[in-house]
């Protein structure tokens, strides 16, 4: 269903991807993890044609993304949602017309029934009573909520979540969780999910994969993450600040820095 | 030291062309949203444009008003008491038509325009691409040329010259009102003077300039807000550009369009 081969990108003389490749079945949930600023956003991004890769191909339901012009890509785009990080709702339209602008433009639907679709879409996150709210009237966990009703407004068959349960609480991240699972399992929507949240990713994803210095480290079933004897899966999966991947430089590189600073 | 100038002066000329290159391919975009587009399917959005109108257009009236007045009556105030003084009353309705209609109106509401639809157009759009909201849009397969530009481009092109007619009137009307009740001036002379001297040709110029003031505008404002790149910081100079950009076009403009007209 999706299949990125060799993706490079350097922003400026920044490594973000380097030589990365993936596959994701249909039908199933993939979790992306990895550490911040390793290019998890970035990546998705270029899954939907919106950043170009250095080089490598990306192709998604039998279409080459990395080669298609703007028209060609807008009909794989039509079946494709995606949950931004930071939600990118419309600031100056409410929740409802945010929800509604997909299914207005790319659709030729009765206003009664986009009306009602979005009702439909807002009680699946829990905000149907926030509908006339503007987005800068709501809190940045339930934007990401809207961003997402938006997301499925269209009933795409991919769905793209970046980070989706962030900023949540718990109650709320497992329901959308669930929520997740469910349009995967009842609509068969292929999904991908960048997330921190690997116990979240645990439980509903059918394939983890774990990314770092602008590759996948690893990947298989979350039982395997979970079980794997590979220090740095460890050291992710189970959070610890101590190990081959390194949150600072070493001692020794800080020390270094410090004294070229100084000079 | 000159071979440095040279390669200065010779990287900004090579900058200037590049995007004045890159501005001529965005009003061909968006022209063909507005000729081609409604034939293909993608009919313009009134709704949008009377509010872009509203916007960028009407709210600027009070103050074109404002200083139409004062133009009016300093014109009037200075040139009036010297040709009375010359012997030569006739002349002044002529003069202040000449002044007003053909330069004075359309350069100061150019100049108005440009700091109001500069500041406003480019820093909403720049807002709008660091918050990820126009890689929204195009992922919902919306063109945001169409969808954000086009209306704000023909609002533009269209309430600039209805301003500086405005802005005639209302600075014709002051200086007749001065020039009767302030200069003993003759109300019916004074007004077969202005109608007189107030040839087709001066209103079609001065529309002319307002309209090539217009879109050049809307094109600066679009192209610095929609190449913005970070944050709120860049957000806030790309305004900055895009204001003393626009000013500065709209006055060098005004200057050989006239040159152009006398020649
Ligand atoms: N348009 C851009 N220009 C320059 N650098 C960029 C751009 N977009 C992303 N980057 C850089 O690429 C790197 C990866 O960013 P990205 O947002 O993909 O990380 P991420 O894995 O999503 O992180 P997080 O988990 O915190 O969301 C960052 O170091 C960022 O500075
Ligand atoms: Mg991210």
């Amino acid at each position: 269903m999706i299949r990125v081969q060799g993706l490079s990108k350097t922003f400026g003389n920044l490594k973000v991807l380097d030589d990365l490749s993936l596959t994701c079945s249909k039908g199933e949930i993939t979790a992306i993890i990895g550490g911040s600023g390793g290019g998890k956003s970035t990546f998705l991004k270029m899954l939907v044609g919106a950043v170009k890769p250095d080089s490598g191909e990306i192709w998604v339901d039998g279409s080459p993304i990395h080669a298609l012009e703007d028209l060609a890509l807008n009909d794989v785009r039509r079946k494709m949602g995606v949950l931004f990080q930071q939600a990118a709702l419309f600031k100056s339209i409410t929740v409802a017309e945010n929800v509604a602008l997909p299914l207005v433009e790319n659709t030729d639907l009765d206003e009664s029934v986009v009306a009602i679709i979005v009702k439909m879409k807002l009680d699946q996150v829990g905000l149907s009573d926030f509908d006339q709210y503007l987005p800068s009237q709501l809190s940045s966990g339930m934007q990401r909520l809207v961003g997402l009703a938006r997301a499925i407004a269209l009933d795409p068959k991919i769905v793209l979540y970046d980070a989706p349960t962030a900023g949540l609480d718990p109650i709320a991240a497992s329901a959308i969780s669930k929520l997740i699972k469910d349009l995967n399992q009842v609509l068969g929507i292929t999904s991908i999910l960048v997330t921190h949240d690997i116990m979240g990713a645990v439980e509903i994803a059918d394939h983890m994969a774990l990314m770092y210095q602008g590759r996948i480290l690893h990947q298989g079933s979350p039982e395997e993450l979970l079980a794997s004897p590979e220090p740095s899966v460890r050291q992710f999966m189970h959070g610890d600040p101590d190990g081959p991947i390194q949150f600072r430089k070493s001692r020794e590189e800080y020390e270094k820095a410090l004294f070229e600073e100084a000079q | 030291m000159i071979s440095n100038t040279f390669g200065w002066i010779g990287r900004k000329t090579i900058r200037f062309f590049a995007h004045v290159t890159n501005i001529s391919y965005l009003g061909w975009d968006i022209l063909y949203w507005i000729f081609v587009g409604p034939w293909v399917g993608r009919p313009l959005r009134w709704r949008n444009v009377i509010q872009e109108m509203d916007d960028l257009g009407a709210r600027s009236f009070p103050l074109i008003g404002t200083m139409s007045v004062s133009l009016g009556t300093v014109i009037i105030v200075i040139i009036g008491p010297q040709f009375q003084a010359f012997g030569i009353p006739d002349y002044v309705p002529e003069l202040v038509t000449v002044f007003l209609v053909r330069e004075l109106s359309p350069l100061l509401t150019g100049v108005v325009l440009a700091g109001r639809v500069g500041s406003m157009v480019t820093a909403r759009l720049g807002t709008m691409v660091t918050d990820d909201e126009v890689l929204a849009l195009e992922v919902m397969a919306i063109e945001p040329v169409e969808y954000l530009m086009v209306p704000k481009f023909i609002a533009t092109v269209v309430m600039l010259p209805c301003l500086t007619i405005l802005a005639d009137l209302i600075g014709m009307t002051t200086s007749l009102i001065i020039a009767t009740f302030g200069l003993d001036l003759p109300f019916q002379s004074y007004l077969d003077g202005v109608l007189g001297a107030c040839t087709l040709t001066d209103v079609t110029f001065s529309l002319f300039k307002s309209v090539i003031f217009g879109i050049v505008i809307i094109l600066v404002s679009c192209y610095q807000g929609v190449n913005t790149e970070g944050g709120a910081e860049e957000v806030g100079s790309a305004t900055m550009v895009s204001v003393v950009t626009c000013t500065i076009s709209v006055i060098l403009l005004n200057g050989f369009m006239t040159i152009m007209f006398y020649l």
